[in-house]
């Protein structure tokens, strides 16, 4: 026993000795030395697993080094948050998150993260909106003309969303106090089921990604009536924003990078500039311009402090409407 | 452009060497992944991906859609040899295609699979070919009441599934049933059976409890039959004879275009794939046969009518993919991200917005048909071979791909536990001698009910009348009424018609 104790004080004496004589920076060999896994919440082939892959590409060519994309699936991102909050904090292991499990989720489910204690926020790198979908022949075109009708026959339009407590459902709670009138929630599983139900004559709207509108709002089966987002999107020149239509309302999700707590700051550093220059990639800004999110970038701070804001904002919505984890 | 000619314009791109080389690679790269039970389809096509944001989208799709089919063909063989599901489409070809391995015929119902996955396939394309517009219009109509008597229909086929007795059959499909409702209930967001923890909130695997149910259970009693030897080893090994004779090729056509025809437009149902034609293969070709006590004992039709239906199925999957952008697993999902990606958005009017991705996607599905059938044919005598080895070294060889196999699912640990557990309870089954399959139906079937339940409800207010105002929905709740009662009408007036197993067992 008193030789390893020894053992041990040697060994930091040695330890103590090579410190004083080399600098940090050569102690550790320069961030990143190996390829970064980047974990991404959502399944493959969905539209967060595309706009990750979009970004991990050109933001590995930045760093030197591959950054490679792992689908951690489960309890509606959940886990792969709480795989990203508890991974070594050393900059290998970065999470794509999207708003759903970072603001949303924690009150829906017990998690077994805490977004703002167990994250340091690295970037914000895309915006991501929601569009409000009607059959092309309903009897409105717009949300004025939608409140009025559906004043006028006496009834609740029924939305589709891709599931209860999406970051959909909340818009939708929030698009019903907006103007007025009350909605019923019909969940289904993704956005271009929710579209199809529409299109189908089972709904009357949909709230759903600008990729899934797309293609019926083009052969005219459906018809956009707003978009959540503060400006027009390139993707969706004709259709107008909620806030044009007269509306105080702005929803939207978005898409950024976290690190666990506890990585070093130049590390922290290092991405968050590889990120933003990412962002410049020409091939990147046609691509999310293709799937209808927007490049937004936001500095670590700021998006820190939209994530605080949001779970506070969302944390009320989902109590009144009785959502809460019990 | 026209079908014919839209069609002749894609065979001349699609024998293009470079396409012909991304189809090839795809269908040989498929095949494996299916054989290989669960190995990366996901992890394959997902290394393309960032590969195929600079490449042509035409010649990406072309290898991804053959990997999409390539799996399907090589899915069944785990499920006939080593009664492993490959995915949820090859379950019910463990009822009789293993039971014929074990009776020396592995070589005939591999060869029967292949070549009915063929014929399928070939008549699923051409559905796809001339029917993808009026189909699409078809699966918008289904709602959420036509999804629910659908799928109450395909859960009273659980009686069929099996030769045990009606009791067992159901009880199984209740537990199904439970399995199902685990994870966040869908309106409320409430987790269910959750017990707080949040690997089991987004809901059990039902690969990995089918790889257990059927393949780690299958290891057990080969494990459990190796300590008293049994009675099968000599004779189990006998293949001198690889292929279908001719009675099983009588017994097989049929059930081969039948289910070609309706795996094609029940697969063209959005959500449906190959999963659900397979089960009502099975059921129909039961029903429909003079014989049905030979199911679950070796039955070629058993073989020949899933297989070809679950095929025909995955193709009629591409119609729904293609024109309304609802994929139905991760595979097609990649392919929907991929177009996307490429500003091709999925539409009924692909064809005349898209003619060169169309065509030339579909031509090279013909291609790779015939890719598959050259493939597979030669290496039903490798496969079979497979079985002579011992029993120790199977047993090790089963475990390690029911392992790789999960885990390559989605990269999580938890599934193995899942897997593990399942193998266990399954192995428990098989001793007392309670069915598996209607617990699988009724885990597919499950959370379809249940969500489109709901659905319908907050359609109607309410009202349960939406399920008979539809005609659809009104026409699958009268078959439904009539499959479940009829038979005990029929007991009851003394009057026995087929020996059906809910009567008389």
């Amino acid at each position: 026993m008193k030789r390893n104790w020894l053992q041990v004080f040697t060994g930091m004496l040695a330890l103590a000795f090579i410190a004083a004589f080399y600098s940090p920076s050569q102690a550790a060999p320069p961030y990143p030395s190996r390829d970064i896994t980047v974990i991404i919440t959502w399944g493959a082939g969905g539209t967060s697993d595309l706009s990750c892959r979009q970004l991990a590409d050109p933001m590995g060519k930045i760093l030197g080094k591959t950054i490679i994309p792992l689908n951690v699936v489960g309890g509606s991102g959940a886990i792969g948050m709480n795989q990203g909050a508890h991974a070594r904090a050393d900059g290998y292991t970065i999470t794509f998150v999207t708003s759903g499990p970072t603001v949303i989720q924690p009150w829906v489910q017990k998690v077994t993260y805490d977004p703002t204690k167990d994250f340091i926020p690295v970037a914000q790198v895309f915006g991501e909106y929601l569009v409000v979908v009607a059959k092309s022949d309903a009897p409105y075109k717009n949300l004025k003309e939608m409140a009025d009708y559906f004043k006028k026959i006496g009834k609740s339009p029924k939305f589709a969303t891709p599931g209860a407590g999406s970051n959909n459902h909340l818009s939708m709670v929030l698009l019903s106090k907006a103007i007025g009138i009350p909605m019923t929630h019909v969940p289904f599983s993704s956005s271009a089921e929710g579209v199809n139900a529409v299109i189908g004559g089972n709904v009357d709207i949909a709230s759903t990604e600008p990729p899934s509108a797309v293609g019926p709002a083009k052969e005219g089966r459906a018809h956009i009536l707003a978009i959540l987002s503060a400006s027009r999107l390139d993707l969706l020149r004709e259709v107008p924003t909620v806030k044009e239509q007269g509306y105080d309302l702005v929803f939207g999700g978005w898409n950024g990078i976290l690190v666990p707590k506890g990585t070093p700051k130049e590390v922290v550093d290092k991405l968050a500039d590889a990120a933003k220059r990412a962002l410049e990639n020409e091939t990147l800004i046609k691509n999310s311009a293709i799937v209808g999110r927007p490049i937004e970038f936001l500095s670590g701070p700021e998006f820190g402090e939209r994530i605080k804001k949001e779970l506070a904002r969302n944390g009320e919505i989902i109590k009144a409407e009785g959502l809460a984890v019990k | 452009m026209d079908p014919i000619h839209g069609l002749l314009y894609g065979l001349s791109r699609a024998i293009e060497p470079q396409m012909l080389l991304m189809g090839f690679l795809g269908c040989l790269w498929g095949t494996m992944v299916g054989v290989l039970p669960g190995i990366g389809p996901v992890a394959g096509i997902t290394i393309l991906m960032p590969f195929t944001f600079g490449m042509d989208l035409t010649p990406a799709m072309v290898m991804m859609a053959g990997i999409y089919y390539g799996a399907m063909y090589g899915g069944s063989t785990t499920s006939i040899l080593v009664a492993v599901p490959g995915e949820t489409s090859s379950i019910v070809t463990i009822l009789d295609g293993h039971q014929m391995a074990k009776q020396g015929r592995a070589g005939a119902a591999l060869a029967l699979s292949a070549i009915g996955s063929f014929i399928a396939g070939t008549f699923g394309i051409l559905g796809l070919t001339f029917l993808a517009p009026p189909l699409a219009e078809l699966a918008i109509g289904f709602g959420p009441p036509e999804y629910f008597s659908l799928a109450l229909v395909g859960l009273s086929m659980s009686s069929f599934l099996s030769n045990a007795s009606l009791a067992k059959g159901l009880a199984m499909a209740v537990l199904g049933l439970i399995i199902g409702t685990v994870g966040l209930d869908i309106v409320s967001g409430q987790p269910r059976f959750t017990f707080d923890n949040m690997e089991l909130a987004g809901g059990l695997d039902i690969v990995s409890i089918l790889i257990g149910l059927y393949g780690i259970s299958e290891v057990m009693e080969m494990m459990a039959s190796k300590i008293r030897p049994h009675v099968r080893h000599e004779k189990l090994w006998n293949l001198r004879r690889l292929l279908p004779n001719r009675t099983e090729w009588k017994l097989s056509i049929w059930p081969m275009i039948r289910g070609s025809v309706m795996g094609f437009f029940v697969g063209a149902l959005p959500g449906a794939g190959g999963t659900v034609p397979s089960f009502i293969s099975y059921a129909m070709e039961k029903r429909m046969s003079k014989t049905p006590e030979r199911f679950g004992k070796g039955a070629p039709e058993g073989v020949a009518g899933p297989e070809s239906a679950n095929n025909s199925g995955a193709v009629g999957a591409m119609v729904v993919l293609l024109t309304l952008g609802l994929p139905y697993n991760v595979v097609t999902a990649i392919m929907l991200s991929s177009m996307i990606a490429h500003g091709i958005f999925p539409s009924p009017l692909l064809m005349a917005r898209n003619p060169e991705f169309f065509w030339t996607v579909v031509a090279s599905m013909y291609i790779g048909n015939f890719l598959l059938l050259i493939l597979n044919l030669p290496l039903v005598g490798v496969w079979s071979s497979l079985l002579r080895l011992p029993y120790r070294w199977m047993t090790v060889f089963i475990i390690l791909f029911c392992i790789i196999g999960v885990y390559s699912i989605e990269y999580r640990g938890f599934d193995l536990l899942i897997m593990a557990v399942f193998g266990g309870i399954g192995y428990i089954m098989k001793r007392v001698d309670l069915p598996a399959a209607p617990l699988a139906l009724a885990m597919v079937l499950g959370p379809i009910m249940e969500k489109s339940l709901i659905q319908s409800l907050i359609m109607s207010d309410g009202s349960p009348l939406i399920f008979v105002t539809r005609p659809f929905a009104a026409a699958s709740m009268i078959l439904f009424f009539s499959l479940m009662f009829l038979p005990l009408i029929q007991k009851k007036l003394g009057r026995r018609i087929a020996p059906v197993g809910e009567v008389d067992m």
